[in-house]
């Protein structure tokens, strides 16, 4: 996997240059931007990564565009930072899904925290964007037969439910595994839990 | 007890003793007038008494003496020469009354005079008194000094001392010797006139503030006479000093007012360095911690936390600048250094209301001579008014500066796009106490525009044409090149 990305967007260069080396000083990739404009919404998929954002960047509000990226379908963690935190302010951007709110000047650990908490959550998403891909892969056949096992069904009586052969009940669930790249049956029933909590959530 | 015999002496006992000496002479002058045969004019002398009598006596009294003196002359007359009266000696008689009556007519003409004399000389005593003013007269030649009361007074000497140029000069201030003796070599056939200000410093080391005219008259080639008028203005300083402190302690306090105004953005201002100090230094410390030490990092962690910190002290220079009472001097200050200083201050606002500032600069970079902080608060003050007039929900709100050379001025030109003015309020603005906004004090606009006039300069308040408030400065330039504008 490709290593973290912490992007900054501030319009104050002293502040991105600092903290572009205090992630760098952690092992993180760092990228920084001066407006919100700059960073023209384009998220790489394959790495985990994670937007630092001014809540005031020139004349734009952080918030607003942190509504635009959900409306996009954009997910990437955001923790605010801001001169002037007032508890509405707060409240809206934490409501919205953010990693924190951290008033200037903030203590680094504070920051490296939501940081790795972000890249963390932001790991998980990639994990479970590649959980869906792979589960868009099974036929309708192998995802009934993954979720009957999965809830704890014999392969037996998986057969008799679904007017299977038994031998055709094995093959379904041997490729459903294959496909979903689990190592052992209790990761699958881990990958199940995980799709139907996203599914439902 | 002397002092009371003395009194005594004065009041009662001496005019009675005149009296009775003067009745005594008179008496005196008759018998020998009437009984001795002496071949001259005997009543002469009663002349010589009258003369005498008029000069501490009212006119009264004299009149009154002069009657006397020429029944006893008639009396005496014909006592001697009742059986002979038409001979010579009734010519010497008639002569002798009528010499009599015109010494008298003479001593009223006289003493009409010397009392219009008195009451004038007395009139401009008290004028000079009432004014402060006196006079001082000094002959170049002699190097004789003559002054008034006053002046005697105002240089705080005795009255009967003999004025000295030596005993003018003990009295100025050691500070302002050589501007009066400069001021005194000044006198030209053109410019006889000289008008010099100076202290004085007294016995009791009490200041004097005197303004002095002096006019030079030539008497021949070489000498000349000065007359001069002295005036003590002490009151009149002492009430310009309060007024300007007190016109200073309100521009103070409408500072520190806008600087209350500012405090939230300055705060923020200062955490922006602060936070880049503070991360910086962490990571560096972090990058410290590795093996081998990347001093690349290091090195630009330190440039970021010396960046900052510079950043942070100008904005703290700024705010002392403001916040300090300075006195009103001016400088050369480079006018485009006034709006960067006041944009520094005001950053915070800025961003935090969401107002663009368009700022046209001047390209030659014109200096004037002004107090620089004070001008800030003028900028300051205005760009203010124009944030806090802003409705909270406009979209694309602007303030627009230009700075234009226009002659021999500087003309700034602030536009808004805001709400603008009341058309009906336009000429209250300058109106101390007069305000629009909720919490205001209205002494902003009252401030600015004593600033501007107290650097020659003008300020003008209106809407655009298109909408939004316009103000207009005008400000002396003082453009590169030596060329001075007066």
């Amino acid at each position: 996997m490709n290593k973290p990305l912490v992007i900054v967007i501030d319009d104050e260069q002293a502040i991105r240059e600092a903290i572009g080396s205090l992630v760098r000083s952690v092992g993180l990739d760092f990228c920084g931007y001066g407006s919100i404009h700059d960073f023209n919404a384009t998220v790489d998929q394959t790495r985990p990564s994670c937007l630092i954002l001014d809540v005031r960047v020139n004349l734009d509000n952080g918030l607003d565009f942190q509504n635009n990226l959900k409306q996009l379908g954009l997910q990437i963690p955001i923790i605010f930072i801001t001169g002037y935190g007032d508890i509405a302010m707060s409240v809206k951007a934490m409501k919205a899904g953010a990693i924190d709110f951290l008033t200037k000047p903030f203590r680094e650990q504070d920051l490296l925290d939501a940081i790795m908490q972000g890249l963390q959550k932001s790991q998980s998403h990639l994990k479970l964007l590649q959980l869906q891909q792979k589960y868009k892969q099974l036929s309708m056949r192998e995802r009934e037969v993954m979720s009957m096992a999965v809830s704890g069904l014999l392969n037996k009586q998986i057969a008799s439910e679904l007017n299977l052969s038994l031998i055709t009940v094995k093959i379904h669930r041997a490729n459903a595994s294959k496909k979903m790249q689990a190592s052992s049956f209790a990761e699958l029933v881990r990958m199940n839990e995980m799709l139907v909590s996203s599914m439902n959530g | 007890m002397y002092t009371i015999f003395n009194i005594y002496w004065i009041n009662s006992v001496k005019p009675v003793i005149t009296a009775l000496v003067l009745i005594a002479v008179i008496l005196a002058i008759f018998f020998v007038d009437t009984f001795c045969s002496i071949n001259i004019s005997i009543p002469v002398f009663y002349i010589v008494v009258i003369i005498f009598y008029s000069n501490k006596e009212s006119l009264q009294r004299v009149y009154g003496l002069s009657a006397a003196c020429m029944l006893l002359t008639v009396l005496a007359f014909l006592l001697g020469h009742y059986n002979n009266i038409w001979s010579i000696e009734f010519a010497h008689c008639f002569v002798n009354l009528v010499a009599i009556i015109s010494t008298t007519f003479l001593i009223r003409k006289n003493k009409l005079k010397s009392e219009k004399l008195r009451y004038s000389e007395e009139l401009l005593t008290q004028t000079q008194e009432l004014s402060k003013t006196g006079s001082i007269r000094f002959d170049s030649p002699t190097k004789q000094v003559t002054w008034s009361h006053e002046t005697a007074r105002i240089f705080d000497y005795d009255l009967t001392k003999q004025p000295t140029l030596a005993c003018i000069y003990r009295r100025v201030h050691r500070a302002d010797i050589v501007n009066l003796k400069e001021a005194l070599t000044e006198f030209s056939d053109e410019s006889p006139l000289v008008s010099v200000q100076f202290r004085l410093m007294l016995s009791n080391d009490k200041i004097k503030y005197v303004c002095m005219l002096i006019k030079r008259v030539p008497l021949g080639d070489t000498s000349a006479v000065y007359i001069g008028a002295i005036q003590d203005i002490t009151k009149f300083k002492l009430n310009e000093f309060a007024k300007t402190k007190a016109q200073s302690d309100l521009v103070h306090a409408n500072r520190v007012s806008v600087l209350g105004e500012l405090t939230t953005t300055l705060a923020h201002d200062i955490n922006q360095p602060l936070s880049a100090i503070t991360i910086n230094s962490e990571a560096a410390g972090r990058w410290l911690a590795q093996s081998p030490i990347n001093t690349h990092e290091i090195k630009q962690n330190l440039l970021g936390i010396n960046k900052g910190a510079q950043k942070a002290s100008d904005i703290i220079q700024c705010i002392y600048a403001l916040a300090k009472k300075s006195p009103i001097d001016k400088t050369l200050v480079p006018i485009n250094s006034i709006f960067s200083e006041s944009f520094a201050l005001m950053d915070g606002l800025i961003n935090k209301t969401d107002v663009a500032i368009d700022y046209q600069g001047n390209s030659a970079d014109c200096t004037l001579f002004a107090n620089k902080v004070a001008l800030q608060q003028v900028i300051i003050n205005l760009l203010l008014n124009s944030i806090q007039a802003f409705k909270h929900d406009q979209a694309d709100k602007k303030i627009s500066i230009t700075v234009q050379i226009n002659g021999p001025n500087i003309e700034i030109t602030m536009k808004d796009n805001g709400p603008g003015f009341k058309s009906d309020s336009a000429s209250k603005f300058f109106n101390a106490f007069y305000t629009t906004k909720k919490n205001g004090m209205g002494m902003g606009l009252t401030i600015c525009s004593t600033i501007i006039k107290d650097h020659n300069g003008s300020i003008k308040i209106g809407n655009n044409p298109t909408g939004g408030a316009c103000v207009i400065l005008s400000l002396k330039a003082q453009c590169d090149g030596g060329e001075v504008y007066e």
